[in-house]
């Protein structure tokens, strides 16, 4: 007996089914650990990838989770590697300039990538390639097309990705997530994002000039276009650089969309048409100009959200949503990792037949946690691609002066070859995806 | 006819007259434009560049002289003002006789300032089309800017930008070619493959394993280029297994099933890592291959590949792979059985009722617990404990994974006794921390006395030793978290007993001053002052409390 079109007969089949057939020569890094008791080797293996700001913080995070190891620290920037390093404090940790010799070591389980947005495309994609889980800051990506490299790579190689948009582990995404998905305010037809403006104009024009020694400037560019060394453009001013970033509405967009996407069920849907605006800054270094308006309006069910900056504060605080549901509104304060929420979704307790939203044990945990069970974390890939699909449209929308239509099955732009150019961005040199 | 013939002459005069009015007035505004960009009003200058769309390719060139100017906020803004020309130029039908992308044309070509080259041709990525793609080609052989070029051509569509990339790639400077080969590999271009297999022989090894990686991307086989040994080290042999994934999955694209699972195969028996063998088994489920089977029921109990093999497994549409599923239930051991239970309670083929009600008689209670759970049923505590004592080591972790979820929507459904014992069962030293972790925070959340005896059992001796001896080991220390929902659960517990015990207020005095971290501690002395005006009769309490503020244990006697 064969399988039709097989050459599995009877004896491999009862082979393959009693025992294993494939006897593979490897030995995962958890193999050896005892029950209850997870020992060194029962824990995630790390490199962290860009290690400024962000990135530090996150090597401070996991240096001190016991299911965590970090073995590698990979920048661009040596001060950056070498304080990363001091706060790991092991002598043995390996040191990078290039973040392929990170992911050629066999030893890593997981990369964390915490390099500026031009860079998530083609770390992340690569990195799944090379078999790692992956926690990627957000926004996602600088492109819609690096954002379906990255999650086809995610799918394709099994790999746990976590998008660092924290909002959905706080309690305050939690409940205001819980609350409007159980229609405590009715049906929602308005969400009203505010944000303080950019922090442009700014960075001194005067400062050009040859990079410090301690910095690859070439790859700190990596797929970016090349442009002369400013210090000012390193490392937190990226986002003010429309090339690397495109300010607020792609750095805290991705994290007020994160929780708003969540709390209206939208992760599998897309909005119809996204017109945005800004106005240039009038000196400075930076190309990004300090207020944005974006609009996004939904086909599939009656609802518009908008993003102003600065727009109307609805509380005291820089940034957050407010959801105008049928009977009654709420407010979201901020919606990143400092994400809170009124008293009265805090309180709610959805009932037994409500909707139960998962509750994450924190951003980094979750994500650690699905790497052992091999389940899909709380703002996995494909959730932070959508949200970044409105960050880059809105962003596309305002740099051609008009509104874009989209069609949500191929994620295109209709009847706009030029803005449909714009959906990916050819790297220099290799850095493709 | 001759009225006819003035007519039309005296419409083409004054045509013409239109026409000469308009071409002034754009020459006017583009003269305001470059004036406003010149002047000393920053204000004055972003706005007018930002409102430079409307100025048209007549702008182009003396805005591409001004985007090298040296003053920084003048170049820029000359560059945002050809943004805004280029974008307004796309505009479906805007610029039919492609006036734009021919002066940025001429901006980009050998002479111009090098800013005004880079500016111009990344624009012509945004607005070029066919006619330009030759001449934008020409500039592949140009060093300076030859990347940039290669970069625009990538965003131009059309079928005359691979064969122009192509036909550049063996004259351009060798910076330049890897971008050129992995935008020809972008396009398919199969006639790449030649000049890609003589640049795979090259001595320079990364520039071969660039050629390597671009043509497995066109779906030629890993051996035909470099001969596995090639790949010496541990890196390697990893870029030379992606080879083959990547190899067999443009094959898979291009209807070559049989070629592409040939390869899926050969990464899923010798997998250089955990990883490739999961990609393989993937590929083998997209490829529809019934080789699938033998190679993920070998992985079923792999660490690292068993989550991969099992979900391949589920989603495959192979023919007759649900008999084969249940064959192989009948032939395997406990361990497997469990999994291809689940399998084929998700696959639903004919029959799984049954199918699933005799596998809840099973000899092996993890086969009667998975049974039960795909059935819809929740397992008694008992039946969980007697799966996990023989379940492989990573088995374990998920039925307890699969348990705590079930403990938890048996509390939100009011169903809280037996939540509580289903949690009674996971905060036991055989679970994992996290889900160990989680269960304790369900039993305070439940805060029922009946947890407090079960508690004492596991946690009471801790605090005990830890009072005879300052060096004790806090046996939940093992991830952060885990310690202190133990301490918070069992302080809490007792405080719901305290009401008819007064031993528990003990242990809750006890852990005020023993627990292993401050945040038990201070959990306990707070439940303490709770609890205290309930009791104030009983003055034997007050030796609890000091100052109101720091708590004593109570004297052993």
């Amino acid at each position: 007996m064969s399988i039709p079109g097989t050459k599995l007969n009877r004896r491999s089949f009862l082979k393959a089914g009693a025992a294993a057939v494939v006897a593979p020569m490897i030995l995962p890094t958890g193999v050896l650990a005892k029950p209850g008791r997870p020992g060194a080797n029962d824990r995630v293996v790390i490199g962290h990838i860009g290690v400024g700001g962000q990135g530090r913080s996150h090597v401070n995070m996991f240096k001190d989770n016991r299911g965590a190891k970090i073995a590698a620290i990979c920048d661009v920037d040596e001060k950056h590697r070498n304080i990363a390093a001091e706060i790991v404090g092991d002598d043995g940790i390996g040191l990078y300039n290039d973040f392929r010799r990170v992911l050629d070591r066999n030893d890593l389980d997981a990369v964390v990538i915490a390099a500026p947005d031009h860079w998530h495309g083609v770390m992340a994609t690569w990195a799944c390639e090379a078999g790692k889980d992956v926690y990627c800051e957000k926004p996602n990506s600088k492109t819609i097309a690096e954002g379906q490299a990255m999650l086809r790579a995610a799918r394709r190689y099994a790999r746990v990705v976590q998008i660092g948009s924290q909002g959905r582990s706080t309690v305050g995404g939690h409940a205001t997530a819980n609350y409007v998905r159980n229609g405590q305010i009715g049906s929602v037809k308005k969400v009203t994002c505010w944000h303080e403006n950019n922090w442009t104009p700014g960075g001194d024009p005067t400062k050009f000039g040859p990079p410090p020694d301690t910095l690859d400037w070439d790859m700190w560019l990596g797929p970016a276009r090349w442009i002369p060394y400013n210090p000012d453009y390193v490392h937190f001013n990226f986002r003010w650089m429309m090339d690397f970033g495109a300010g607020f509405i792609r750095d805290r967009g991705a994290h007020v969309f994160s929780v708003v996407q969540w709390a209206l069920d939208l992760d599998g849907t897309y909005p119809r048409r996204v017109t945005a605006s800004g106005e240039p800054p009038v000196d400075g270094l930076w190309d990004v100009g300090p207020t944005f308006q974006a609009k996004f309006e939904y086909e599939h069910r009656d609802l518009e959200i908008t993003w102003d900056q600065p727009g109307v504060a609805a509380a005291d605080h820089k940034f957050g949503a407010v959801f105008e549901g049928e009977n009654d509104t709420l407010i979201m304060r901020g919606g990143d990792g400092g994400c809170y929420t009124e008293e009265k979704a805090m309180a709610y307790e959805p009932p037994g037949d409500g909707v139960h939203l998962p509750k994450s044990p924190g951003h980094q945990q979750d994500w650690l946690d699905c790497i052992k069970t091999r389940e899909r974390p709380i703002m996995d890939i494909e959730a932070g691609h959508r949200v970044a699909v409105l960050c880059i449209l809105a962003e596309i929308s305002a740099r051609l002066g008009r509104p874009l239509t989209l069609d949500p099955d191929t994620e295109t732009i209709v009847g706009d070859e030029q803005a449909n150019r714009l959906l990916a961005r050819p790297g220099r040199g290799i850095w493709n995806v | 006819m001759e009225r006819l013939m003035i007519r039309h002459t005296s419409r083409f005069i004054a045509l013409a007259i239109m026409g000469i009015a308009s071409t002034t007035a754009a020459a006017d505004a583009v003269e305001d434009l470059i004036a406003a960009l010149n002047g000393d009003d920053n204000e004055a200058r972003m706005s007018a560049a930002n409102q430079a769309g409307s100025a048209g390719a007549g702008a182009i060139e003396p805005l591409g002289a001004l985007a090298a100017s040296d003053e920084y906020l003048v170049a820029r803004a000359a560059r945002l003002a050809l943004v805004r020309v280029v974008a307004a130029a796309g505009v479906p039908g805007a610029d039919a006789n492609g006036e734009v992308p021919k002066a940025l044309l001429k901006l980009a070509q050998p002479g111009q300032p090098a800013p005004t080259r880079r500016e111009a041709i990344f624009l012509l990525g945004w607005i070029g089309g066919p006619d330009n793609v030759t001449a934008i080609a020409d500039l592949l052989s140009d060093a300076e800017i030859a990347d940039s070029a290669r970069m625009a051509l990538q965003r131009i569509p059309g079928e005359e930008v691979a064969q122009a990339l192509l036909a550049a790639a063996p004259t351009v400077d060798d910076a330049a070619q890897p971008g050129i080969f992995y935008a020809v590999a972008n396009r398919d271009a199969q006639d790449a493959i030649p000049i890609l297999m003589e640049t795979a022989k090259s001595e320079d090894r990364e520039k071969a394993w660039m050629a390597f990686d671009v043509l497995t991307r066109l779906g030629v086989a890993p051996l035909q280029i470099i001969p596995r040994t090639h790949a010496k080290d541990i890196a390697d042999r990893k870029r030379y297994a992606n080879g083959f994934l990547r190899a067999a999955d443009t094959l898979l694209a291009q209807g070559k099933r049989a070629d592409a699972e040939r390869m899926y195969t050969s990464v899923a028996s010798f997998p250089v890592s955990p990883q490739h063998a999961c990609a393989a088994l993937i590929g083998l489920k997209n490829a529809q291959s019934p080789r699938l089977i033998e190679h993920a029921l070998g992985y079923l109990l792999e660490r690292g590949i068993s989550h991969v093999a099992e979900s391949t497994l589920a989603e495959a549409e192979i023919d007759e792979l649900d008999d084969y599923l249940v064959r192989a239930y009948a032939v395997t051991n406990p361990a497997k059985q469990r999994v291809l239970l689940k399998v084929i309670a998700e696959r639903r083929p004919e029959g799984v009722d049954r199918f699933l009600n005799e596998a809840r008689h099973n000899e092996s209670p993890m086969v009667r617990f998975t049974a039960a759970r795909v059935l819809g049923d929740v397992p008694p505590p008992d039946a969980f404990e007697a799966a996990v004592a023989v379940a492989p080591i990573h088995q374990k972790d998920e039925l307890a994974n699969t348990y705590f979820k079930l403990a938890v929507g048996e509390q939100r459904s009011g169903n809280l006794e037996i939540a509580r014992n289903m949690a009674h069962a996971l905060v036991q030293p055989a679970i994992e921390p996290r889900i160990r972790e989680g269960a304790f925070g369900m039993i305070e959340a439940a805060g029922s006395p009946e947890s407090a005896p079960v508690l004492r059992d596991l946690i009471g001796a801790a605090y005990e030793s830890k009072d005879e001896s300052d060096t004790a080991e806090d046996p939940f220390d093992d991830i952060r978290g885990l310690a202190i929902a133990a301490g918070r659960a069992y302080v809490a517990v007792h405080a719901a007993a305290a009401k008819d015990d007064p031993e528990a207020l003990e242990e809750i005095a006890n852990v005020s001053e023993n627990a292993f971290n401050a945040e038990v501690s201070n959990f306990a002395e707070e439940k303490l002052k709770e609890l205290l005006p309930l009791r104030e009769q009983d003055s034997s309490l007050e030796r609890f409390i000091d100052d109101g503020n720091r708590n004593r244990a109570p004297q052993k006697p």
